[in-house]
């Protein structure tokens, strides 16, 4: 099996090392999310003229980046509560992937757990949970490190941006438009080891740039899944 | 716009977001699946890192029509760096101070 590492759940790892691991394993991506979210606060600010309460309990409690924008942007032409319900689940759709895979990475932790954790699953505690899971130690205390330090860096900076307000006009300035894609495509390249990982990259690459235009993240994501997964299932 | 409607809208949002987060999760363990599928959900963070960053790259939107080409050598350097670094961290770092400095230059 090309690359395969098997995801067998270690029951034994300590919750708080598992915890402290995480926490300096997601730090990098946290970080990338912190200046998004110093964004996102001085948008519901400037543009939507949110009250700081309004932008930190929207950070808390739907706690995703792409969906947080776009009902800023919904609320600002008036839509219905129903196309805001519908966009929001359209754009956050790539969860259901995450969730898919995860889920069978957390198998032996318990379901009243994997209620709480699954509301942590976003881009970046879904990238380091999997890398673990493909050591085969992934379990609940990583997990919940991961989960809460995206959560920490992402309301956070959602309070600290609403306060900055107009004074992050153009993060692009400092290159800090850059920093997602720049983590993101780290952690890609890490992954690749094996000729079939490069393949399902290839194929992920062309299916994902194709769906963006049609389709948007969640497209792409679904698309770029779709592909490598394809990759796995005929490598040997 | 009240403040009410304001928390009706992320109370809709939240849930329509969990929608997507925990049923999938919860599923995932009682669906039984081949060594081949299993082996096909190990390569869906390949699929999914490199949809995440593509469109990015892509689609980076051009700076009074003409190319940023500032970007793409920040893309070089990320990349360079995380395959030597083996560390997204300093991909990262290296990325975002790239790119700054030469959007300052």
């Amino acid at each position: 099996m090309d690359g395969y590492v098997s995801s067998t759940i270690t029951k034994e790892i300590p919750l708080r090392n598992g915890f402290m691991k995480a926490v300096s394993d997601v730090f990098p991506l946290a970080l990338s999310v912190f200046t998004y979210g110093l964004a996102f606060g001085a948008l519901a600010n400037n543009a939507n003229h949110f009250t700081w309460l309004e932008t930190v309990s929207m950070s808390l409690f739907v706690f995703a980046g792409a969906g947080q924008f776009t009902i800023l942007s919904l609320l600002q032409q008036d839509a219905t509560l129903w196309t805001i319900a519908i966009s929001t689940f359209l754009i956050n759709a790539r969860y259901i992937i995450y969730g898919l895979s995860l889920g069978r990475d957390l198998g032996p932790v318990h379901r009243r757990h994997l209620l709480w954790l699954s509301y942590g699953i976003t881009d970046e505690s879904y990238s380091v949970g999997t890398m673990q899971a493909r050591q085969g130690k992934l379990g609940l205390g990583y997990m919940a490190g991961a989960c809460l330090v995206v959560l920490l860096a992402w309301v956070s900076s959602a309070a600290v941006g609403y306060q900055l307000g107009g004074f992050i006009t153009d993060p692009a300035r400092f290159g800090l438009d850059f920093a997602f894609t720049a983590a993101f495509l780290g952690l890609l390249i890490v992954m690749l080891k094996h000729r079939s990982h490069f393949l399902a990259a290839g194929l992920a690459v062309i299916a994902s740039v194709a769906a963006y235009q049609w389709f948007g993240t969640s497209g792409a994501v679904f698309a770029g899944a779709a592909a490598a997964f394809a990759v796995g299932v005929y490598s040997k | 716009m009240t403040s009410n409607t304001i928390f009706i809208v992320i109370c809709v949002a939240a849930a329509a977001t969990f929608l997507t987060r925990y049923p999938s999760m919860a599923l995932s363990r009682y669906i039984k699946v081949s060594p081949r599928v299993e082996r096909g959900f190990h390569y869906v963070p390949i699929g999914v890192f490199a949809a995440l960053v593509a469109p990015a790259i892509f689609y980076h939107p051009t700076v009074d029509g003409k190319i940023e080409w500032v970007y793409y050598v920040a893309v070089a350097v990320s990349s360079l760096t995380a395959w030597f670094a083996k560390s997204p961290l300093w991909a990262m770092i290296s990325g975002v101070l790239i790119i700054a400095l030469l959007r300052l230059i």
